[in-house]
This record gives structure tokens, sequence and C-alpha cells, in this order.
């Protein structure tokens, strides 16, 4: 963790991991976002690590996960990025964001043209009800970004 | 390598379709931050990283962490070139490795 003075910093868990700290340090901090973890788990930390601060377009890109979960350990969701998926042209990642998990980053893909079309389906957990945000970077390095809220009656553990 | 992934590839494919693969491969993925049946504290347990790769060059590659479901499943297309051998590695904590392989047939 960075330090400083009389400010505080946000520091998401990977740069936190990444600086090596304490096993015991990093204990501390997980207690200290049990205790947050109603205001937020970091997930605005971690949009910002994945797009680098630029804006997000809602266009060219769909998140389908169901309305309703019942149970929160196996969630399918499908991302569909609207791509031509040429050798100059393509998706290049896909993440997941959890806004309500003990860990905001949930999975990143990394595509090529090799894959035709820019899709991706997997299963992952909802702790509770949330939004959950796909983030995908083209080629280009443009960004899209899509929110879908997900109602959980059975929570998943602690993904 | 003991741990297997399974992959499911169509019974065959023509050249310049988009097909989908699926893989999955067990794991129970321990997040970490629950607590064990004695009370103590739950280690992270979680698979890192999935590569699949078509006659050895890379198609798709997964960053995992705790969020992904136990049992790590993953349905992504591939636009057919030819034939050839459609592979997956699972890698994580404690040395977690899983491998399978499956070849893709083309028609004509």
């Amino acid at each position: 963790m960075s330090k400083t003075e009389n400010k505080i910093t946000i520091v998401s868990r990977r740069s936190f991991i990444k600086t090596g700290a304490s096993a015991a340090a990093a204990l501390a901090v997980l207690g200290a976002w049990t205790d947050e973890a109603l205001a937020s788990n970091g997930w605005e930390a971690m949009v910002e690590e994945l797009t680098g601060g630029a804006e997000t377009a809602d266009a060219g890109i769909t998140l389908t996960m169901p309305e309703v979960a019942e149970d929160g350990s196996t969630v399918p969701f499908t991302v569909k990025v609207d791509s031509a998926m040429t050798d100059d042209d393509y998706v290049a990642e896909i993440s997941m964001v959890s806004t309500a998990n003990h860990q905001s980053n949930v999975t990143t893909f990394y595509m090529s043209p090799a894959n035709g079309v820019g899709e991706i389906t997997a299963k992952m957990r909802l702790g509770s009800t949330q939004d959950v945000l796909a983030i995908a970077k083209m080629s280009n390095g443009d960004l899209r970004m899509a929110k879908t809220n997900v109602r959980v009656t059975v929570g998943g553990c602690t993904g | 390598m003991a741990n297997k992934v399974r992959v499911k590839l169509p019974k065959s494919a023509k050249v310049g379709e988009i097909i989908f693969i699926k893989g999955t491969t067990k794991h129970p993925m321990v997040t970490g931050f629950g607590k064990n049946e004695d009370g103590s504290a739950q280690e992270r347990n979680i698979a890192r990283e999935l590569v699949v790769t078509f006659n050895g060059a890379e198609i798709l590659r997964q960053k995992i962490d705790t969020g992904i479901s136990t049992n790590p499943f993953v349905n992504f297309p591939f636009k057919v070139p030819g034939p050839g051998a459609v592979e997956f590695t699972y890698k994580g904590d404690n040395g977690f490795e899983a491998y399978g392989k499956k070849d893709l047939k083309v028609e004509g």
C-alpha cells in the first residue's frame, strides 16, 4: 500500500498485493474490507484500473444474466461484443467486475480475431444482490461497458 | 497430470464456420474468505489461469479470480481454419494443473 500523509489513497486489491505487503498487513486490510463491504468492495478502483480512467461506451456490448438467481454460487453470464473480429479490429479483452462480492475482479478473457465473434459465456459467484459489470477493451483501445442487476435469493458464499 | 478438462466440440465443422467450444474442469475454487469447519482461516485454493490452444497457437486465455464458480466452465467461439487439436490447460494455486485435448474434424 502506498504511504501518504493526511490523505486517503484508494488502492485496489490487485495493486496492493503486487506491492508484496506482509500477510499480516493483508489480513488487516481484508478485515477492514469486511466492515466496508456494504459501502464498496473497491469495484470503482477496479474499473479505473481496467479502463485507465478513460470513457466507456455503452453501445456495442450486451451482458446477459438471469434477473433472479436462486443460487448465487453459480450464475451464468454471457457477454456479446459487436466486432468484425478482423486483424485490425477485434475484441482484445472482456473483464467481469462484481460490485458487491469480496473481490471485485472476477475474471478477464483475452481474445483475438481467431474467435470469429466477440462472445463469451461462463459462470460466476454472486455473494448478494448486485450490479455486475462487463468491460470490453477493443484492439484500438476503445472501451465498452455493460451493466446488469441480478437479484440473489441465496448468496454464493464468499466470492 | 491427473486432473482432466472435459472439452466439447461439434462432431464436425466446415472451414470458416464459427463453432463454440466448451470446457470445464473439477475444482473446488476455495476463495479463502471463509472459515474452515474448525474455525481456522481458509486458505485460498483457486484455478488462476486457463489457456486454450489450437494446433499449439493460443485461441483463448482467461485470468481467473475468486468470483468464478466451483468447477470453472467456459463456452467461447472459434472460427475454424481447418482440422486440428484443441487443448485446454488450467493452472492454479498449490500447483494445480488440469489438461484436456480433443481433435476438431473438418468436413470435405
